[in-house]
């Protein structure tokens, strides 16, 4: 690929190699927050979406599932840190899944108390939550084979990516949809009601993840250190 | 596409026709969206020239000008047109990849936003105002099914379209013209608009919804909502259906028992729409099932014509003992008697 975009000038050629693109420039920085932006957790890894695409067409349901959402797997994560990695992969998912059911009930008393009702509104999708994928999952595939404090900062990332997602879809959903911010309607404001069905949850996460996956490819620049590839993303020194 | 725009050409003169110059303001809206949308995202996905015979648009724009009411606001087909092709058409990797049909896409979308503004009709022959919305609303024929009443409308009138509906959906003598002429042209197949009449002629006959009996059922059924405008013009986009001509029977049938499932339960006109967008999900999965129906019809047909071929001479004689025994039987009742 590199080859082909080269132009014939042999200066600007050299010129080119030295230059280094913002993505190498900045890649241990990049790779530690990877899990907020470049790898989202429901745009580039496509987990926990029917949460997004079902009840995130309110800021305030938006805010509550993030939250729980953040609570639970952080702690799950940390807590089932200790299990050792002997035992083999669907056992501890399991394990994973009861410490995380375990934790549930004061992460959803935690989460009525700053809103109001959220286990109404959201109905089936709160305790839903304990069996998401970066419980089940990632935590054995990924978080689970670094070390203490970097899983946590991974972790933090990963759990804020999923938070600033669902919130701005429920914003973005709750504007169009009902022209209202936070419960408060905004006068005169024109709606479109379909925006609020899942099926516009589908488009709109959708087109997201197309602008992400668009500005991954900006990112990469040029040549072999495309963070497309896979190999790039799991061995920073490579 | 050359064809397809004639024809639509053709239906547009009959809602110009019924219902005033103000349908032409209505697609001059629609199409003015379309060209700028189109020039817009051919830009973004990189492709700098338009190809030379790609009228993929403009009939995107004529089918929502004429499935929409002769009296709709004038921003409704253009907020249509940018959905049907900004959401359906180019994300999917514009002309030729769409999974949906754009113009489907965008009536629904439009269907479900504001179902009070979009379903009002009015009788063809009133002379609508050019600017204002302002109309003496008369029932479809669909609503009055669903409402359980029975729509009284002549068989010319029928024919004609003289009746409340879509501005271009109800001349079925125009329409039914255009889907032979298009057959005739090899532009769709007939497979598709066959086997949605014959789906929704069955349903139609066995569960009927009016009290005149089989053939008011069929008639009414048939010309009332998109279904045959549909027929002929939607359920063929090519990217959307099924490449074998066995998929295309089931796609057919599906399509028709899917739109008249959304006839009996759902309150919209736009009930064929939906299925639509539903079967075209479909199409893939209709093209192994056809194949896979077709093999084991195949494979039954040989088993029982070499059963037969083998027993073929005690067969016979079975069947003339049966036979026999049933006439012998008759003589001997008779001669009782």
């Amino acid at each position: 690929m590199s080859r082909n975009r080269r132009s014939p000038d042999k200066n600007n050629n050299k010129k080119r190699k030295n230059r280094r693109s913002f993505y190498q420039r900045h890649k241990k920085f990049l790779t530690q927050i990877e899990g907020l932006f470049l790898s989202n957790t429901v745009l580039e890894r496509g987990l926990v979406v029917a949460t997004v695409i079902i009840r995130g067409n309110s800021l305030k349901n938006a805010v509550g599932l993030g939250l729980a959402f953040a609570l639970l797997s952080f702690f799950t994560v940390c807590v089932t840190y200790v299990v050792p990695t002997t035992i083999p992969n669907n056992f501890r998912a399991i394990i994973n899944t009861l410490v995380s059911a375990g934790l549930f009930i004061p992460v959803a008393m935690i989460t009525n108390l700053i809103i109001t009702d959220i286990s109404v509104s959201a109905g089936i999708f709160l305790p839903l939550l304990i069996t998401n994928s970066l419980i089940v999952g990632l935590s054995s595939s990924r978080f689970h084979k670094k070390r203490f404090v970097p899983m946590m900062v991974d972790l933090i990332n990963h759990v804020l990516g999923f938070a600033v997602v669902i919130c701005f879809v429920g914003f973005l959903r709750e504007l169009v949809g009902r022209g209202s911010v936070w419960g408060a309607v905004i006068p005169n404001f024109p709606t479109i009601p379909a925006v609020l069905l899942p099926f516009s949850g589908f488009i709109i996460v959708g087109l997201f993840a197309a602008v992400l996956k668009k500005i991954r490819f900006r990112l990469a620049g040029e040549g072999e250190e495309n963070p497309e590839n896979p190999e790039n993303l799991k061995n920073p020194e490579n | 596409m050359s064809d397809v725009v004639i024809t639509l050409l053709a239906v547009l003169a009959v809602a110009v026709f019924y219902y005033g110059p103000r349908v032409l303001i209505t697609l001059a809206v629609s199409l003015a969206t379309a060209f700028i949308t189109e020039f817009i995202c051919l830009r973004l996905i990189g492709q700098k020239k338009h190809e030379k015979y790609d009228f993929s648009h403009i009939i995107t724009a004529l089918i929502i000008t004429l499935l929409l009411p002769p009296a709709v606001e004038f921003w409704m087909p253009a907020v249509s047109v940018i959905v049907a092709l900004c959401v359906a058409k180019f994300p999917f990797g514009g002309l030729g990849n769409n999974i949906f049909n754009p113009a489907a896409a965008g009536l629904a979308f439009v269907g479900l936003c504001w179902p009070e503004l979009i379903f009002k009709y009015c009788a063809p022959g009133t002379t609508l105002s050019l600017f204002s919305t302002q109309i003496v609303e008369k029932a479809s024929p669909l609503d009055t099914l669903a409402k359980e009443g029975t729509p009284r409308i002549d068989y010319m009138d029928a024919l004609l379209g003289n009746f409340p509906g879509a501005a271009g959906a109800t001349a079925v003598m125009v329409l039914a013209a255009c889907g032979i002429y298009l057959i005739l042209r090899r532009t769709i197949s007939i497979e598709i608009p066959l086997t949605i009449f014959a789906a929704s002629s069955f349903f139609a006959v066995v569960h009927q919804r009016v009290n005149t009996g089989y053939a008011d059922s069929l008639m009414y059924e048939t010309i009332a909502g998109t279904l045959i405008f549909g027929a002929v013009f939607m359920a063929n986009d090519p990217s959307t259906i099924p490449h074998t001509s066995k998929g295309r029977l089931i796609f057919g049938a599906l399509l028709g028992v899917f739109a008249m499932l959304f006839r009996y339960f759902g309150v919209n006109d736009f009930g064929f729409l939906y299925a639509l967008l539903i079967v075209n999900a479909l199409s893939d999965f209709c093209d192994r099932a056809g194949e896979k129906l077709a093999k084991y019809i195949k494979r039954y047909a040989e088993r029982l014509w070499g059963f037969i071929r083998r027993n073929i001479k005690t067969l016979l004689l079975k069947l003339k003992k049966v036979v026999g025994s049933y006439i012998a039987n008759i003589v001997r009742k008779g001669g009782e008697r």
